[in-house]
């Protein structure tokens, strides 16, 4: 009864409604307050994508002035003092000279020419290397794979469970960069003793993998280097991947004895079956 | 403004309050209706409301006018506080209002909910409160809550229309 007499008194009648407004006023506040925190946030997860979009653009910029600047640099120190020599096997002066001279100055100049032919497909096949044009990325990272065990110094081994379906491509020459990128990583840094590819396909996904036994990253060091100023072929390794969706995961044994890099890439419906190209 | 002049012509307005608390929750409750965008909502919003005019209709005919109000206004008043609350729910959840306050919806419903909000204890307790009681918390309250839904709709009217000028261009 005593409680019903206190609900029923005119304090109560005022101190509800006033507790009724002031919640209303508090929901109207949390609501905006609310927003404008969720804009913020927003605001600064566009800007950090922005900052890393300039830093991967950066990044490809440096890529590609480096490769210009390697491309003159094998054009001026190699292939201009080959010619500029063959040149001078043939000169005007050529004519006075006895037959014999001649013939032999001839055959130097051939054999100079030859020399810078060979050295301006090489330039070109270190930008875009044939196998993987004619005959796709299987092929090519096994004949890049080939190339490394000539070296006697490191056992690799690479091995595609199915690759029937090639994929486009501008995506298989990303694909054998960014692989091109890692292994260099690896025999820089890691003092491996053997390096290993698997390729496996996994739900509309292609996943490639690469093993080796010496010193890697894991994948909190991938991403605070590719968000750091330096490293620039992790940030390439990035923005390629970026390019044709794919991903990419650092991953370590507990004992830190073998590194593995997965790359996973989507396939898209432009990717065609061997038979058709 | 009729139950006004029934009261100063010495005539009982709880007829004319009482269909006014019918159309005004109906009008609300089709506002809310038009505004949530969660299908399932818009359908329990419609039949709240006509739930609303069923009751209505059942205490409006045998319990008498003056008990019907109090009891309809009480629900209309819990009805749009929750409305209201899902209506703030739903804008928090959607990512493409940048600021919620500057849609002319939003001062509508604030609108509602300060006059809900602040005339629901009004409304509970006026039976309990003798004559006098009655009409100095009346005049107060209502009175507040009345400019405070005031203020809100006026901010509303005053405030651009977005989807108009979009679609108008």
């Amino acid at each position: 009864m005593l409680v019903l007499n206190i609900l029923q008194t005119p304090s109560l009648l005022a101190f509800g409604t006033f507790a009724m407004l002031l919640l209303t006023l508090s929901l109207i506040l949390f609501i905006i307050f609310h927003q404008r925190r969720v804009i913020r946030y927003q605001i600064r997860m566009q800007q950090m994508e922005a900052e890393q979009q300039h830093m991967f653009l950066k990044a490809s910029i440096k890529l590609q002035e480096e490769e210009r600047q390697r491309i003159a640099a094998d054009l001026h120190d190699d292939a201009g003092p080959l010619l500029a020599t063959a040149r001078l096997y043939l000169s005007e002066n050529m004519v006075n000279l006895d037959k014999t001279d001649q013939l032999q100055s001839i055959s130097s100049a051939k054999q100079l020419i030859d020399e810078s032919i060979q050295l301006i497909r090489n330039i070109s096949h270190s930008l875009m290397p044939p196998t993987l044009k004619n005959f796709g990325l299987e092929s090519a990272l096994n004949d890049f794979f080939q190339k490394l065990s000539g070296s006697g110094s490191l056992n690799v081994s690479c091995r595609f469970s199915n690759y029937s379906t090639r994929l486009n491509p501008e995506k298989e020459l990303l694909i054998f960069r960014v692989i091109q990128e890692l292994i260099n990583n690896i025999l820089k840094h890691s003092h491996s003793s053997y390096i290993n590819l698997t390729q496996v396909n996994q739900e509309g996904n292609m996943l490639i993998s690469l093993q080796h036994d010496g010193e890697g990253l894991t994948h909190e060091e991938f991403l605070s280097r590719s968000n750091s100023h330096a490293g620039l072929g992790l940030k390439n390794i990035q923005s390629r991947l970026k390019v044709i969706n794919g991903n990419i995961l650092f991953e370590t044994d507990t004992h830190h004895s073998f590194y593995r890099t997965t790359l996973d890439i989507p396939k898209d419906l432009e990717d065609k079956p061997f038979s058709d190209n | 403004m009729i139950s006004m002049f029934q009261t100063n012509h010495g005539k009982n307005p709880s007829i004319a309050q009482n269909l006014f608390t019918l159309i005004e929750t109906v009008i609300v409750s089709y506002f809310f209706y038009k505004t949530f965008s969660w299908r399932p909502a818009r359908l329990l919003t419609a039949i709240a409301a006509v739930a609303f005019a069923l009751f209505w209709l059942f205490m409006f005919i045998p319990a008498g006018t003056t008990a019907a109000l109090v009891v309809c206004v009480t629900i209309e008043s819990i009805l749009i506080i929750s409305l209201s609350i899902y209506y703030m729910y739903e804008q928090v959840l959607r990512s493409d209002i940048l600021m919620v306050y500057v849609q002319p919806r939003f001062w509508v419903v604030i609108g509602f909910l300060f006059y809900a909000a602040g005339t629901f204890f009004l409304f509970l307790f006026v039976d309990s409160l003798d004559i006098a009681a009655q009409k100095e918390y009346h005049d107060i309250i209502n009175s507040i809550s009345l400019t405070l839904k005031s203020i809100c709709l006026s901010v509303a009217m005053l405030m651009r229309n977005d989807n108009y000028v979009i679609k108008k261009l």
